[in-house]
């Protein structure tokens, strides 16, 4: 019960934290706000690990990179200049491809940071920059609008009390998110599952085979239509007892009348991240693939529509686009300039 | 041929706090964008506060992915970029379409629509 009364004293100090900051005011106030924020971080990660991960290391990287996360997260939403909070935000990107990277999705940390970082925010930063040629902006000091907040304490309240809830559940469920996660992620299961990926592959297999055995023409298809024949083996290890691994033999052959030889794969020559997600994508979701597709068109028709500028048209234009004659039987020249209402 | 690795990921020791840690932490975020998408009156910042929230769900997916050791995750996480890179598209064409209108990024402005 201990680590709920935390958490929720972490998330009420929090709350109040971030209403202080969210107001404009004294310099020592902000301090001392900002303080007691991060000690409310520091009481929800406390709280929550302590039954998530009791005891053990590697918790210290996810927690740097979480309190680089969210103090700049907390800092794009306090700062008063929308270009400061765009850049944190991108602070926000780069830490959370960080976690990405200790939860072993490579490829999708680096694809956060271009799409993301790289494109996503630098349309924001353009359309910053379009707006802040406006009149009303002063030299010394941000705009009203930036700098007052609006009704900070309902929006801290809705916001932290669904904190709360979250990070309760995580904390309640937190047995059986560590049972699940160690128990499928033994080597075991992993290379189980990668020899799996690689069997779907064949024309990756046929290659690998011709990097290890030059002028192989690929590998045999065995009698059951597979064409890898995955086995187990025990190793006894002195220190830590017996030893489960996963290995996976092939038949490569050779044109001619040269004979076949027996391959065997070992876990590191399995996929890596990029073309597993790559196979899932293509192999389990070709449907949302194609709807992303026209979801991404769709949006760039909306924005050219959205964005342009309306010039409204007089009958004349509008019948002479349609490639029909005008309907004014006046002088052509003083018509033409008509309809720029 | 045959390496003396452990049963295990090297890493695996470690992960039920890194996946605990980063699930916090995207409760945290996302209830931070919720705040900022309360709070600020200007236009972008609150579209900006939605890619915060954005972000929150894509780590969400990407820890519970590795907690089931199921890419489905990593793959969702490709569809919110997606889905987040065509929001930004037309929120900011809709910003500078008001813009426009009223030469203020102040949500304020349109507190009242009447044309």
């Amino acid at each position: 019960m201990i680590p709920f009364e935390t958490l929720y004293t972490a998330t009420v100090i929090g709350a109040v934290a971030m209403v202080l900051l969210l107001k404009p005011g004294r310099r020592a106030l902000r301090l001392v706000a900002a303080i007691a924020g991060l000690g409310a971080f520091g009481g929800i990660l406390v709280a929550g690990l302590e039954r998530l991960a009791p005891a053990e290391p590697g918790t210290v990287l996810p927690t740097i990179f979480g309190a680089i996360a969210v103090i700049s997260a907390v800092r794009m939403i306090t700062l008063s200049r929308p270009v400061l909070a765009a850049l944190h935000f991108v602070l926000v990107v780069l830490a959370s491809s960080a976690m990405f990277l200790l939860l072993q999705a490579e490829f999708m940390a680096f694809a956060l940071i271009i799409v993301y970082a790289g494109a996503i925010l630098i349309t924001y930063l353009f359309v910053l920059m379009l707006a802040r040629q406006s009149p009303t902006e002063t030299a010394e000091g941000p705009l009203d609008y930036d700098s007052l907040p609006r009704e900070p304490l309902a929006a801290c309240t809705v916001g932290f009390v669904m904190l709360a809830s979250i990070a309760g559940a995580i904390v309640a469920d937190a047995d059986s998110i560590r049972e699940t996660t160690v128990a499928e992620n033994t080597r075991l299961t992993a290379a189980l599952d990668g020899f799996e990926d690689l069997e779907a592959m064949p024309r990756l297999l046929d290659r690998m085979a011709g990097e290890a055995f030059p002028g192989s023409t690929g590998v045999e298809i065995g009698e059951d239509g597979r064409r890898l024949r995955v086995r187990e083996l025990e190793i006894v290890d002195d220190e830590t007892g017996v030893e489960r691994r996963i290995y996976a033999d092939a038949t490569v052959l050779f044109p001619g009348g040269e004979p076949p030889v027996e391959w065997t794969l070992t876990d590191a020559d399995l996929p890596g991240n990029t073309r597993l997600v790559g196979m899932k994508l293509v192999a389990s979701f070709p449907i949302s693939l194609e709807l992303a597709g026209v979801i991404l068109l769709m949006a760039m028709f909306g924005a050219v529509v959205l964005a342009r500028r309306q010039i409204e048209l007089g009958e004349d234009e509008r019948r002479a686009a349609a490639g029909l004659g005008r309907l004014s039987v006046e002088d052509p020249d003083t018509n033409s300039t008509g309809g720029t209402a | 041929m045959i390496a003396d690795a452990p049963i295990v990921f090297a890493a695996t020791a470690a992960l039920p706090g890194a996946v605990g840690g980063v699930l916090l932490v995207s409760a945290l975020l996302f209830a931070i964008g919720m705040v900022g998408f309360l709070t600020r009156r200007n236009m972008i910042i609150m579209f900006l506060s939605t890619e915060l929230m954005f972000q929150a769900a894509a780590l969400a997916f990407i820890a519970f992915g590795r907690m089931h050791l199921d890419l489905s995750g990593q793959v969702m996480v490709i569809f919110i970029l997606t889905i987040a890179a065509a929001e930004a598209a037309l929120a900011l064409g809709l910003v500078v379409l008001l813009y426009r209108r009223r030469e203020t990024l102040s949500a304020e402005a349109w507190s009242e629509l009447q044309e």
